[in-house]
């Protein structure tokens, strides 16, 4: 299979910039500087390294990808001219385009895809994510100026997905990051449409147009440098003053609206609304079947009767983000499979569950079976509409005899607190489009150190998540995929509750924001100018 | 005077060590380690976080711990942040100017105001100037500065969008932040002048001065001043503590940067390095500030003197 | 002596309305229950963010609990806090305290350092490093609170003791061979107990405040309990929409404060006009 259309491509891009070119002179302002208030800073702008999402909404717009992977699941060409692979997925050529440069001048060739790709499985780098994406690597070979064969000890079809990705696939300047292997993290270069200027911590990261810029993503309108001058992140934690910075026009975006904020902007003339439904695992909440009471399946269904996604979405997120229809994969992931009538709202089956289930009515109004009390331990991110979504669940299971305890930690402390396995019912959301990622999330081997938090070896389970690992005719994926949907659901270890959905709001005056749910909320400031 | 100042300058070794091993020992007492933090998302094998926990010495006893926790304190090496990597030497460093900013800023309104508000109450006592500027007063010890803090995001940002409700920048995002951290300054700075003033006003000496036809005024501002400057100084110093303390709470509401922040970020997300230094700082600030109140206040008051 | 006490206290406007105040508080917390219009758990998505009205004086919140009734039952967890965190610093701090005066020397000492060390700290800090160690909830944050209370209290009663020491009856009772235990209990604790009540009451406020604060950071009480710092911080993101969510219980804070500090107030210049 080859994914490249060089010919295609070189004649769209001709007629693009005749029909772009017409249009510019009329219509796009070039300068300005666009305030974008985001709800959290980066962690750092290496990606190779980092691994929150917050990182990504910078560096889209620092980075570039080998192939562009569209919202319909399409991989299309981008800093990689052409990708072909072997019949059984462990070798991938990759032929550069040529003429590409790093932010220091530098030439974005195979030598320093090599370096990449090296550098991210090297574990002295302690990649948190992007040597996850890179599967059973094996190593790079160049084959000339711009062509590499990357090997895997194994079939890797998911290669194609990470690549589309700006952590593995997104390539950091080897000069850059050889002078100063540290301080990259807060001075990235990259290939991107925008290159970094400075990062004041806690307050804000600017970045400036990239004048040598030429090699446009897919579907773009333009094709030279962006029209801003600058664009500027600021991290503005606190919802309900972002959202004032923004009516007070102290930011000209941002990042994440809160969900109750959302009727006084839609339809509201001085301001456009974007919004998009996220792939990945929506919001879950995982259940730990490794321990009492949770360790019961009749307990996990019973909880699943009650748990409704559409009162979640309603209370939790104002009806701003849409209930969650499926089980471990959204609604926008090519494999989802609506899964929503198999365990309706009905608290009289719960109840009846847990009755059959040998769970009696303690006089404290608290169940009991064998000694064990029906008492869960919740543990999540501090986010509002996470705490309201687990206290109305505490609302909704309290007459059934179950109590939880809410407990909210941050990125350090939960991580540790859920591989531990503290938790009797933990929040997970996951971005991710293609079906073999779910193995990261739900294979045994990925407890206590990896992000499984439901600490129970399934090994038919894990036998799906192989397979759907490895599968790559398409369709048999998705049936592989259907399949771990419905026994995830089945066996109590996932609560859907909502989608994960984003909602960024800009002033009328800023025109042409592409957002770009594939990898997260990142918006695209590429084409993006001001009035 | 000066073997007094030396005196109290030696005494800071001693206090900043024991603040060190008070808080070595909190962060021994938290479960996990920073290995577990480094390497919590890189699914790093079992081994591999022994190797690294034996060649950061976590593996060694307590005290050994302590000891070598001392020697790279000394050594000025204030390590990484476990979450970002970035040196914790660099981020103090930047966000240390925006957090004198807010405190000085708070205490110049806690003293300009605080001051002529006690001074006029007690020159006026028993007035409605009195009465009121006590209930000020009481009202503004009483009020959380964070509820303080969001009621004037709620009325100067939301209704009237004089100021924005959040950043760090020029003298418009430091006005509201500085207010509400000054205010219960205003209020105990007010009371502490009034009551001074009053016992000051009462002594002998002033009796003497007022006997020979000099004007009230001229009585308070020359002579009881002076005193009651001394009583003063010291609650500023006690102030600084309290301006410290209220800056963490400030700057997350007002979501600036600054050392407040950062360290409740730190707090948050168990990045040991980043509260070890965060929190000793904000301790070494605190002992040179009282040392400094110390050391003007016997400067100001002549008839205290040290052996 | 306490008669005189009492009637000067009477005398005492602000004590006065900090006692009634704080005697208001405490029939709110012993009897919220009864109070309280509704349960402060209950959820009612239907009537979520009504703005205050006859039906919910003081509105509802997010998910459709009665602010009233959740404000009222804060009280309880409000006193709860104050009375815990500061028995916790009294009783550690008066301990030391009495140690280090009566025995003096290297016990002293080292007693000193110790307090020293905690005074090092802004209070706030302390709070926040011990609550970092002991991890987030409302039963650490009394804790945490009451830690940075302990120097307070230690101080004061050492100097009270040194004084009491210095003085010729519990000299003379030394000489005359009375036991150490009978002396402390008999010459030294009463000098030292006006000046805690006092220190007391006035801490009450302060660790109220102090514990607000750790909630308002997400450090200190977790959902659903109805404490107002975490109140407050869960009406943040509501101010334009629903200003009644941090409204009422900032002002629930500040008036349980503003009573102790009026009561602490009062008390010390009827016994105690030492301190300031």
């Amino acid at each position: 299979m080859r994914i490249a259309r060089p010919l295609q491509a070189a004649l769209l891009g001709a007629l693009l910039v005749v029909s772009a070119l017409a249009g510019t002179a009329a219509a796009q302002n070039t300068g300005g500087e666009l305030v974008f208030g985001v709800n959290r800073e980066a962690d750092m702008l290496d990606l190779h390294v980092g691994s929150s999402r917050y990182d990504l909404v910078p560096a889209a717009q620092i980075y570039d990808t080998l192939l562009f992977l569209t919202e319909d699941g399409e991989f299309l060409p981008w800093l990689a001219e052409e990708v072909t692979f072997n019949d059984d997925a462990t070798e991938y050529t990759i032929r550069l385009r040529p003429g590409v440069t790093f932010h220091d001048g530098t030439p974005l060739d195979a030598e320093a895809l090599k370096f990449n790709f090296d550098r991210i499985v090297d574990p002295a780098t302690m990649s948190a994510k992007a040597a996850g994406e890179m599967g059973p690597y094996n190593r790079t070979e160049v084959i000339d100026e711009l062509t590499v064969v990357v090997h895997f000890d194994a079939s890797y079809p998911g290669f194609l997905a990470a690549i589309s990705d700006w952590r593995s696939g997104g390539p950091h300047s080897p000069s850059a990051i050889q002078a100063d292997p540290d301080g990259f993290r807060f001075a990235p270069v990259g290939t991107g449409p925008f290159r970094f200027v400075e990062w004041v911590q806690g307050n804000r990261i600017v970045l400036e147009r990239n004048p040598d810029y030429a090699w446009p993503r897919p579907g773009t309108q333009n094709d030279g440098p962006a029209y801003l001058d600058r664009v500027v992140f600021r991290t503005i934690a606190e919802d309900g003053s972002r959202v004032v910075s923004l009516r007070n026009r102290e930011i000209d975006g941002l990042l994440r609206l809160p969900p109750q904020e959302l009727a006084g902007f839609e339809g509201n003339q001085d301001f456009v609304v974007t919004r998009a439904t996220l792939p990945g695992s929506g919001v879950l909440l995982i259940v730990n079947a490794g321990k009492a009471p949770t360790n019961d399946l009749a307990f996990r269904q019973a909880l699943l009767h009650v748990v409704s996604p559409d009162q979640i979405s309603r209370v939790g997120y104002f009806g701003a983000w849409p209930p969650h229809r499926g089980s471990v994969l959204s609604e926008s992931n090519p494999d989802f499979v609506d899964v929503s009538d198999m365990f309706p709202f009905d608290p009289e089956r719960a109840e009846q569950l847990l009755d059959e289930g040998g769970w009696v009515m303690g006089a404290d109004g608290v169940r009991v079976k064998d000694g064990n009390r029906a008492e869960l331990v919740y543990i999540g991110f501090p986010s509002p509409e996470t705490t309201r979504t687990m206290e109305l669940i505490q609302a909704l299971v309290g007459p059934l005899g179950i109590r939880i305890q809410i407990t909210e930690l941050e990125s350090g402390a939960i991580h540790a607190a859920r591989q531990a396995g503290d938790h009797h019912i933990a929040h997970l959301t996951f971005i991710y489009t293609d079906s073999h990622f779910l193995r990261t999330l739900f294979h045994s081997e990925n407890i206590g150190r990896g992000w499984n938090f439901i600490h129970k070896v399934d090994e038919d389970l894990d036998a799906l998540l192989e397979a759907v690992q490895i599968e790559a005719d398409m369709e048999r994926r998705a049936e592989l995929a259907e399949r771990i949907q419905r026994h995830m659901l089945e066996q109590g270890y996932v609560l859907p509750t909502v989608y994960q959905h984003t909602i960024n709001v800009f002033g009328a005056h800023v025109n042409d924001v592409e957002s770009y749910p594939v990898y997260g909320e990142a918006p695209y400031f590429y084409d993006t100018w001001l009035d | 005077m000066w073997t007094y100042i030396v005196r109290r300058l030696l005494i800071v070794f001693p206090v900043m060590l024991g603040v060190a091993f008070m808080v070595f020992s909190a962060m021994y007492l938290i479960p996990g380690d920073a290995v577990d933090a480094m390497l919590r998302d890189t699914g790093a094998t079992a081994e591999a976080m022994a190797r690294l926990r034996a060649q950061m010495g976590l593996d060694q006893p307590f005290h050994v711990q302590f000891l070598r926790f001392l020697m790279v304190l000394a050594s000025g090496d204030l390590g990484r942040s476990l979450v970002t990597g970035r040196p914790v030497a660099d981020q103090i460093a930047s966000q240390l100017p925006a957090t004198i900013e807010l405190t000085l800023a708070a205490l110049a309104i806690a003293i300009l105001i605080g001051v002529p508000l006690g001074v006029v109450a007690a020159l006026r006592r028993g007035s409605w100037i009195d009465t009121s500027s006590m209930i000020v007063a009481l009202v503004g010890v009483s009020m959380p500065n964070f509820w303080l803090g969001l009621l004037f995001i709620l009325f100067f940002s939301l209704q009237l969008g004089w100021f924005p409700a959040s950043g760090t920048g020029g003298l418009r995002y430091l006005v509201l932040p500085a207010v509400t951290l000054g205010f219960s300054g205003v209020a105990i700075i007010a009371r502490i002048t009034r009551s001074s003033l009053l016992e000051v006003i009462n002594a002998d000496y002033v009796r003497t001065a007022r006997s020979k036809g000099l004007k009230p005024r001229t009585v308070v501002l020359k002579h009881a001043m002076r005193n009651a400057m001394a009583s003063v100084m010291t609650v500023v110093g006690l102030q600084f503590g309290a301006l410290l303390g209220g800056s963490v709470v400030v700057e997350t509401v007002f979501g600036r940067q600054g050392l407040g922040s950062l360290t409740v970020g730190a707090i948050q997300r168990s990045d040991l390095p980043l509260v070890q230094a965060t929190v000793m700082l904000a301790a070494l600030a605190f002992v040179l500030v009282n040392l400094l109140v110390d050391v003007s206040y016997s400067l100001l008051d002549p008839r205290i003197r040290y052996a | 002596m306490l008669r005189r006490a009492i009637g000067k206290f009477i005398r005492h406007p602000g004590g006065m309305v900090g006692l009634g105040l704080f005697l208001a508080l405490v029939c709110i917390a012993v009897f919220a229950p009864a109070i309280a219009p509704y349960d402060p758990l209950r959820v009612d998505p239907i009537a979520a963010l009504t703005p205050p009205s006859a039906e919910h004086w003081m509105g509802t919140d997010t998910l459709g609990r009665d602010v009233m009734s959740r404000v009222i039952h804060g009280t309880r967890i409000s006193l709860r806090l104050g009375v815990i965190s500061v028995s916790i610093g009294l009783s550690l701090g008066v301990l030391i305290g009495v140690l280090a005066g009566y025995l003096g020397g290297r016990v002293d000492g080292i007693l000193m350092r110790f307090i020293d060390m905690l005074l090092a700290f802004p209070s706030l800090i302390l709070a926040l490093v011990a609550v970092f160690a002991l991890g987030p909830g409302l039963t650490n944050a009394m804790i945490a609170v009451g830690i940075s209370a302990i120097p307070a209290f230690a101080r004061i009663t050492r100097g009270e003791v040194l004084s009491a020491k210095e003085n010729l009856y519990v000299q003379s009772a030394q000489a005359l061979g009375g036991s150490e235990v009978t002396i402390m209990v008999r010459h030294i604790l009463p000098n030292i107990i006006a000046p805690n009540i006092v220190m007391g009451a006035l801490m009450t406020g302060t660790a109220i405040l102090a514990g607000a604060a750790l909630s308002f950071l997400g450090l200190g009480a977790q959902s659903p309990t109805p404490e107002w710092g975490l109140m407050l911080s869960q009406g943040r993101g509501f101010m334009s929409l629903a200003w009644w969510l941090t409204f009422f219980p900032g002002l629930g804070i500040m008036l349980t404060v503003m009573a102790m500090n009026l009561l602490g107030d009062g008390l010390r210049d009827v016994l105690d006009p030492r301190i300031r």
